[in-house]
């Protein structure tokens, strides 16, 4: 088959109008590099854009724009918590200097305490990128949590990938959990009961994050909260939510 | 041109990750991109859904992006048909499982009502197209406009196109081809040849 006879496949191509054996040889042909046919690609596709044009122009509502922004924003930060801000940037020059005094003062410290440290800041940057992966997904429910009360000036998000059910909560704000104490995640059921859904990480300025999956047997209108339980296994909370938020509030 | 042109400076800005030239192309392209996700999805919360994800793909991909490949408008319009296209068939496969189950249909249109606010911008841009457009569609047969309009704007599949018209199958594809094909001419020739 020649070039001139494929112009018409190349263009119910761009109409997602070929399939089987004829999008397979084309495909195929195209990805070769074929630059006449690349070409007649483009010129199609500009074609078929234009039937669109036949559309009346439908303003989408504000907050579709807003939450667009708000998703690269957010991309933008967990991407790159250091350049984004100015807090972020005085707390890396915090880090390092604490770093520096503590390769000082801990001279005799065991290898087993750095690469603990090394661990944990590999732990928490798998768990940002796979985070990205949720915040990513064209299924993404971004869910606003915060604190209930004055005292308490946690906020953060909690990013539900509807499709496969994977769920990254991102905080900041939080203050320590408290001496032994750690921050658990809970989801309610259709009878209102608790749902354990993990233990967050916290870092020392206040950034919490956890990466975990949507419990199964969640009610898609019911509560989430983080509240600081004394055991991180606990399938009960027994403290006021520190974080919190409504699934049916996106 | 100038649109183009404007387009192809918002999207180099993009590629160095400029959130304001994602906002701009948003302004821009928004309410078209909308619209064609509304006709095919019928539903304003599913548009609204891919109309983020599309532009959001944009945002993520603008590195990749190459402009001998088509405007800016051309690839959302695309990947804005092939989402909403995506979408529809993975609510007809839930339906159907849904169906079999014996379970309740789900939530139908939802088109129409006060969201239906056209751009001025848009559609003083798109407004010769679309003169172009329907003109063009005025050409076809009957037929062929009815078969195009399920197919390129309702995202209906060959086979339900044949159910919904009662013809046969290759009779609809067959149709669809011709009609396009004769689209593509037609348009083609008013605009004064392919760009």
């Amino acid at each position: 088959m020649t070039c001139e006879e494929r112009r018409d496949l190349v263009f119910l191509l761009a109409a997602e109008e070929l399939d089987g054996a004829e999008r397979d040889e084309l495909r195929a042909h195209l990805s070769e590099g074929c630059p006449r046919c690349l070409g007649a690609l483009a010129e199609s596709q500009a074609i078929v854009a234009r039937l669109a044009a036949d559309l009346e122009p439908v303003t989408p509502p504000e907050r579709v724009r807003n939450a667009l922004a708000s998703r690269v924003a957010l991309e933008s930060r967990i991407a790159d918590p250091a350049s984004h801000s100015v807090s972020a940037r005085r707390g890396w020059a915090r880090t390092a200097l604490a770093a520096g005094l503590a390769a000082v003062l801990a001279a005799g410290a065991t290898a087993l305490a750095v690469r603990a440290r090394v661990e944990r800041a590999e732990r928490e940057a798998r768990t940002r990128s796979a985070g990205l992966n949720v915040i990513g997904s064209p299924y993404m429910r971004a869910i606003e949590l915060s604190g209930p009360a004055l005292e308490f000036q946690g906020h953060g998000h909690l990013y539900w990938d509807y499709h496969d059910g994977g769920c990254y909560l991102r905080a900041t704000g939080l203050r320590a959990p408290g001496p032994g104490k750690v921050y658990v995640l809970w989801f309610t059921d259709a009878d209102g009961q608790p749902l354990r859904a993990g233990v967050l990480e916290v870092s020392r300025d206040g950034e919490a994050q956890l990466l975990t999956e949507m419990p199964r047997t969640i009610d898609v209108t019911g509560q989430v909260a983080v509240t600081a339980e004394v055991d991180g296994d606990t399938m009960k909370p027994s403290s006021d939510a520190v974080l919190h938020g409504e699934l049916q509030s996106f | 041109m100038a649109e183009r042109r404007d387009d192809l400076t918002l999207m180099e800005l993009l590629a160095r990750r400029d959130a304001a030239a994602l906002d701009a192309l948003y302004l821009r392209h928004s309410s078209l991109v909308f619209a064609l996700c509304l006709r095919i999805l019928r539903s304003h919360a599913e548009a609204e859904e891919v109309l983020q994800e599309v532009f959001w793909e944009l945002w993520r991909s603008s590195g990749r992006y190459a402009a001998e490949r088509g405007s800016a408008r051309v690839y959302l319009v695309q990947l804005a048909r092939s989402r909403s296209l995506d979408r529809l068939r993975l609510r007809r496969r839930r339906e159907a499982l849904l169906a079999d189950a014996g379970g309740p249909a789900l939530v139908a249109s939802e088109l129409g009502g006060d969201a239906r606010l056209p751009n001025a911008l848009a559609a003083a841009v798109s407004g010769e197209e679309k003169l172009q457009v329907q003109a063009a569609l005025c050409e076809l047969s009957e037929s062929e406009r009815q078969a195009v309009t399920l197919s390129f704007f309702d995202g209906l599949s060959h086979a339900e196109i044949a159910a919904q018209l009662g013809q046969p199958l290759g009779t609809v594809k067959t149709r669809i081809r011709r009609a396009l094909l004769r689209l593509r001419t037609l348009l083609a020739a008013r605009s004064g040849g392919a760009r």
